[in-house]
């Protein structure tokens, strides 16, 4: 009886962890430009290396407990959490793009390297895993003081870049550096 | 495809255009945020090209609209990333450079929402979430701190 209401009760956990998600997409749009007409995911556009340490930072916190308004404070956590879920999202379709050249890489090639296939495929997992707790800490604690852990997904992310890009320079080249990451990655350097 | 030479000349009138335009009327307007809604209100929101007539007359209406769409862009960057405490700072001094009442001023923005378009086109998706989640937060501190100057002037 206990074992049952116990997947039952893991059951509704579940559940409102999936419609919190779902809610959470529905309005994410609130801030979007206007005039982009897209979501940054979409339209190929990448988050400004500037962006993860304001998103994560502690600074505007600070100025908005000095002010004492709960409601202020709430909005701003709302918000934040939505951008930083955001963040999260899109450092992550960027690692599938270079994943996805990768493999088309590797399907063309004559000479496969099984270890760099390794290489590659721990890479990606241990980023991936770390975007998973990164999510999972901004959903309970919201993004406010998790510079250390943004900056730690980002630097995995530079690594896949650079491992995939030691090996298969020519996937990195194709369709148009990805929109620019190619870009970001150097600026960041 | 045209030639070196040409592409050259070209970035230089745009560059000369830009200084032109930072020299005769940028350089008047002292808050950024002020700057960024002047560079926006001279975009066409339906094709999204910039017009200046003073401009697009020394120089030419391509070259001014592709200065005038680097500096918009140059003013956003600028601001984008500022701390919410700056941006608070200079909307109050935007609103109180319009002449006009701040409350009412204050009251447009926050039911209105005008900030809404001065972003530019093409300017990176989740920076410009984050630009106007501050511009809002930014409102409603605004708005607070009106509500509550006078309960703490009637207090003194």
């Amino acid at each position: 009886m206990s074992g049952a209401a116990l997947y039952i009760v893991g059951g509704l956990l579940l559940l409102c962890c999936l419609l919190r998600i779902f809610l959470d997409r529905d309005s994410e749009d609130e801030f979007s430009n206007p005039l982009s007409g897209g979501a940054d995911l979409s339209n190929g556009t990448l988050p400004d290396p500037q962006l993860s340490a304001q998103l994560f930072g502690n600074e505007d916190w600070k100025y908005v407990t000095i002010l004492g308004s709960k409601t202020i404070e709430r909005e701003f956590l709302r918000n934040r959490k939505k951008l930083a879920l955001s963040w999260v999202r899109t450092v992550k379709a960027e690692a599938h793009a270079l994943i996805g050249a990768h493999r088309a890489a590797a399907r063309a090639s004559a000479d496969l390297n099984f270890l760099v296939e390794i290489r590659v495929t721990i890479a990606y997992a241990s980023f991936l895993l770390l975007c998973i707790v990164l999510n999972a800490v901004i959903q309970i604690r919201g993004p406010v003081g998790l510079q250390a852990l943004a900056r730690l997904a980002d630097s995995r992310s530079e690594q896949l870049f650079e491992i995939v890009g030691q090996f298969f320079p020519v996937a990195l080249n194709a369709d148009d550096n990805f929109g620019g990451m190619l870009g970001r990655r150097d600026h960041h350097e | 495809m045209k030639p070196p030479a040409e592409i050259e000349s070209k970035a230089e009138r745009i560059a000369s255009a830009r200084q032109d335009l930072r020299d005769r009327t940028l350089a008047k307007i002292g808050v950024p945020l002020e700057r960024l809604v002047y560079l926006a209100s001279l975009r066409d929101y339906s094709t999204g090209r910039y017009y200046h007539d003073g401009l697009a007359m020394l120089f030419s209406q391509e070259v001014a609209g592709e200065a005038l769409q680097l500096e918009h862009a140059e003013a956003f960057d600028e601001l984008a990333h500022a701390p919410l405490e700056v941006l608070v700072e200079q909307l109050n001094s935007y609103l109180d450079s319009l002449n006009r009442d701040h409350t009412e001023s204050l009251r447009i923005w926050e039911s209105v929402e005008p900030y809404r378009v001065v972003a530019p086109l093409g300017a990176d998706g989740l920076t410009v979430r984050l630009f106007l989640s501050n511009i809002r937060i930014a409102v409603a501190i605004l708005v607070l701190q009106q509500r509550t100057l006078p309960t703490l002037s009637g207090i003194a």
